[in-house]
Order: structure tokens, then C-alpha cells, then sequence
């Protein structure tokens, strides 16, 4: 479903990623995992367009991702995406946070519209908010509300950038079962960066370990976590799992 | 005492006609920047060099003429190469042209101010540059820029007096008229300052109220 191949991506001389190849099948779950400043983001970004690359290809089924192209529009509703900060729109409810795309871009008709936003609210928890605006609600709300917007688009895919990591701990657990709940219920092919280990090993099919540039290391999720073969996946592993 | 009231009485309605043509010029004036600054706005920050670098200039250029320069070029150049115009024409481009700089930079900051995380939202779900700058950006920079906007409002407002000097007969210049062929200075001209308080009081009411009910982000 998403394919890279070989691709290279740099920020004028800094070449962030050096040639990756990857590949998330449907209805699979993959985690990426690497240190801070090592390109996850950079990655998933290049999915959906919001950044050019320079070499290689990355694909989503058949169709080549090429950010200087038109139809990098279409692309963006067949792969939806759920940012660390939420980004949702401050002036509009959530109700209207999640029917804004499928009324302006998808050009659906309103009323059925609302219908299918708010029953995507009721499915991550929050019928009691529609009405409420971002700036009220929490922040395992408001990435909810950022999931149901995902959703809302019927997309293909939907690509997670460490979506609990600016949550405080207690709202870390509403949003990975949401999350969860869609792996596990709707068969959704999800891309997500993470720092969530146990979320990784519950979840995932298979984890990919981004380092330098390079996925250093892939595999299946438990395989992978429990017994890391790199020596870099080992020690970023238990960096992470026991924070100093 | 007396006399002051009947001078007062016999003074008003020449005043008022001409605060009706302050008005005029203002709302006349702030259409015009507003729209072209809006268009100054969404060509600077388009992110396409061939429109932004020449808007730029021209609104450095604009910025850097003085009103009263502006508003003599317009009434009397222009129609030396064939473009003539009433002085209410010239004075209301004049100030609109000027105007337009100072309102287009604050509309460009307030698209500026817009969290660009909001920019990756919009475009994450599909939506295309017109869209989300009607959508998204737009609406969130109107509510920074309503405060600058209206102070703005309330300088213009007072810069309409300097299309006197091309003989648009506003309040400043009735003024003028009516202290030089009264010599009653004192009186016409604390009318004149009471008349564009009148206006500008409000003004800046109407905007606080605005700021605090509405400029917030919920
Ligand atoms: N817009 C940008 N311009 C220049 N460098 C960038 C930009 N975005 C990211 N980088 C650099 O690319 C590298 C990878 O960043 P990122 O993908 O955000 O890493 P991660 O998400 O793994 O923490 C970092 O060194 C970062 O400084
Ligand atoms: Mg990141």
C-alpha cells in the first residue's frame, strides 16, 4: 500500500534520509521507531507530500508521490494524518473540525455529513464534546478529535507522528485504544511514529528502526522488540525503556 | 454666551455637510485599501517570487511618499497624461492607495501569525491553496488583525483631513473656510475637533469591544 523505494530526502546539504526502503502492506500496523532528529517525521512526511524528496520513489498502491504535482491533492485524501500537536482548527468545534474535509474537499453533501462525523465522534469517546471547541477540551481529546478528522476523509491509510508524545501521561491510554480499536476493529493501515514500546508490541505487525538515515533494522514487532539484533536498536531500545 | 450658542447654531450645518463628506471619503478610502491590501496580502505571501519581489517594491515605494505628495501627484499629474479626476476622485485613491500599504503589511502579518501547523492540517486533508486560505488562514488571521486593522480605521479616519490641501471640501476644510471668513477661530475649530471626536471615540469603543469579544481565539 505505501512503498519506499530507495528514496533520499535532504534539507539543502543535510541528508536526512539515504536511501529507504519500506513497504506497509494493507491492514497492517507499523510502528517507526528511531532517536530524535533521525528523520521519522521527515519520513512520513514525504508520504502524503507535505515535503519534496530528491531520489527514489515512494508509492502509495500505484501512484507515484510527486509533491510538485496537482494530483498531490488527491493523494492527501487517500492517506490521512494525525500530528504530535494535534493542529486542530481553534475557530471551529470539533463537529465541524471533522466535517470540514468531507464537505470542502470531498464535496459531500452536508447533511450526511454530519451524520457519519458525529458517529465518528461517538467512536473515539467524545458524543458529550461535538459542540466544544479545541481550546476547551484536553489533549487526549482534541487528538481524538484529530483521529475522527483522519477518519472522517476515508482514507486509505492513516499516518501517526507520535501522536501521544505531547499528552500528559494519564491521557497517553485513551488515545492508543482508540487507536487500537481501529487496528484491531477496522483492519486500518496505520504508519505510526512512536515512542510507545508496549502500544508497539501489542499493535504492530512489524516495527522498523530508523537510524543515520537508514531503516538499520525491521522485523516482526515482538521479534524485533524483544530481541533487537542491531547493537543500535539495542541500545536506543533500552533508552527508551528505561529512561535515565 | 448667548451669541456663542447662535454662532455655534449658525456654523453646524456647514460642519455637518462636511463631516458627511469626511465620512465619505473614509468608507470610500477604506474599501479601496482594504481590498487592495488584501491583494498586496495574498500576492506577498503567495510564495511565488515573480508576485511577491514587485509587490513588495510597490508598497515600499507607496510607504515611502508622504500623503500629501500622493494625493498632488494624483490631482494634478494625472490629468497632465490624460486621467482626469474630481478631487473627491483623486483624494479617496490617494488615501486608498496609501492606506493600502499600511493595511496590506498587517493583513501579511496576520497570515504569517497563523500556526503553520495549521497550514499541514488543511493540506493533510486534501485541500488546495485557495481553499485553505479561505478556510482556514483567513479566518484565524482575521482575528489577529482586527486590532491593527482598526486603529488603521481611526488614522485614516484623521488622514481624510489632508485632502483639504486638493480642496475636497471635508470638515477640516470647511473649517478652514468658515475661521477664515468669520475670524472666529476658537469656536469653529473646537467644533471641528469635537466633530471628529464624535466619530473617533466610538471608533476605538466599537474596536475594544471587538477585541475582547471576539479577536480572542475560543
Ligand atoms: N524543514 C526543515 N529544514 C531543515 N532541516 C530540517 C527540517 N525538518 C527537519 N529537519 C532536520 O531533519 C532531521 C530529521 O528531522 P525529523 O524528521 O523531524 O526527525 P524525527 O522526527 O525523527 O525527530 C533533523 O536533523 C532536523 O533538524
Ligand atoms: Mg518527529
Amino acid at each position: 500500500m505505501i512503498r519506499f523505494e530507495q528514496m533520499r530526502k535532504s534539507f539543502g546539504t543535510h541528508a536526512v534520509l539515504r536511501g529507504i526502503d519500506a513497504e506497509v502492506n494493507r491492514g497492517e500496523v507499523v510502528c517507526l521507531i528511531g532517536p530524535s532528529g533521525s528523520g521519522k517525521s521527515t519520513m512520513l512526511r514525504c508520504i502524503n507530500g507535505l515535503e519534496p524528496y530528491q531520489g527514489g520513489r515512494v508509492m502509495i498502491g500505484d501512484t507515484l508521490v510527486d509533491a510538485s504535482r496537482p494530483t498531490i491533492h488527491d493523494i492527501r485524501t487517500r492517506v490521512s494524518m494525525v500530528f504530535q500537536r494535534f493542529n486542530l482548527f481553534p475557530n471551529r468545534t470539533a463537529l465541524e473540525n471533522v466535517m470540514e474535509g468531507p464537505i470542502y474537499v470531498l464535496k459531500e453533501k452536508p447533511a450526511d455529513v454530519r451524520e457519519r462525523a458525529s458517529a465518528l465522534l461517538r467512536r473515539v469517546g467524545l458524543e458529550e464534546k461535538m459542540q466544544a471547541y479545541p481550546a476547551s477540551l484536553s489533549g487526549g481529546q482534541q487528538q481524538r478529535v484529530a483521529i475522527a478528522r483522519a477518519l472522517a476523509m476515508r482514507p486509505e491509510a492513516i499516518l501517526f507522528d507520535e501522536p501521544t508524545s505531547a499528552l500528559d501521561p494519564e491521557m497517553v491510554g485513551e488515545v492508543l485504544s482508540v487507536m487500537q480499536g481501529l487496528a484491531e476493529e477496522e483492519d486500518m493501515t496505520m504508519l505510526v511514529v512512536t515512542h510507545e514500546i508496549q502500544f508497539a508490541r501489542e499493535v504492530a505487525s512489524r516495527v522498523l528502526f530508523l537510524d543515520d538515515g537508514l531503516i538499520a533494522e525491521e522485523g516482526p514487532a515482538r521479534e524485533l522488540l524483544q530481541h533487537p539484533k542491531n547493537e543500535r536498536t539495542q541500545d536506543f531500545l533500552r533508552r527508551v525503556t528505561h529512561p535515565v | 454666551m448667548d451669541s456663542l450658542v447662535s454662532r455655534a447654531e449658525s456654523y453646524w450645518p456647514i460642519l455637518v455637510s462636511g463631516l458627511w463628506l469626511t465620512i465619505a471619503v473614509t468608507v470610500a478610502a477604506l474599501v479601496l485599501s482594504t481590498v487592495l491590501g488584501l491583494v498586496w496580502a495574498m500576492l506577498r505571501t503567495s510564495g511565488v517570487p515573480a508576485l511577491a519581489r514587485p509587490t513588495r517594491v510597490i508598497v515600499e515605494f507607496l510607504r515611502g511618499i508622504p500623503i500629501l505628495v500622493v494625493l498632488f501627484y494624483i490631482y494634478f499629474v494625472m490629468p497632465e497624461i490624460g486621467i482626469d479626476l474630481t478631487a473627491f476622485q483623486a483624494g479617496v485613491i490617494g488615501l486608498g492607495l496609501t492606506y493600502s500599504c499600511y493595511i496590506g503589511e498587517t493583513f501579511r502579518a496576520g497570515i504569517e501569525a497563523v500556526d503553520p501547523g495549521q497550514i499541514e492540517a488543511a493540506k493533510s486533508i486534501g485541500m488546495r491553496r485557495g481553499l485553505t486560505m479561505r478556510r482556514v488562514i483567513l479566518p484565524q488571521a482575521f482575528r489577529i488583525v482586527l486590532p491593527p486593522y482598526g486603529n488603521n480605521l481611526v488614522m485614516l479616519l484623521k488622514d481624510s483631513s489632508q485632502v483639504s490641501v486638493i480642496s475636497v471640501a471635508e470638515l477640516t476644510m470647511q473649517g478652514k473656510m468658515l475661521a477664515s471668513s468669520t475670524f472666529d477661530n476658537i469656536t469653529v475649530f473646537t467644533m471641528v475637533a469635537l466633530l471628529y471626536l464624535c466619530l473617533t471615540i466610538p471608533l476605538n469603543l466599537c474596536m475594544s469591544y471587538l477585541e475582547a469579544n471576539f479577536g480572542r481565539a475560543r
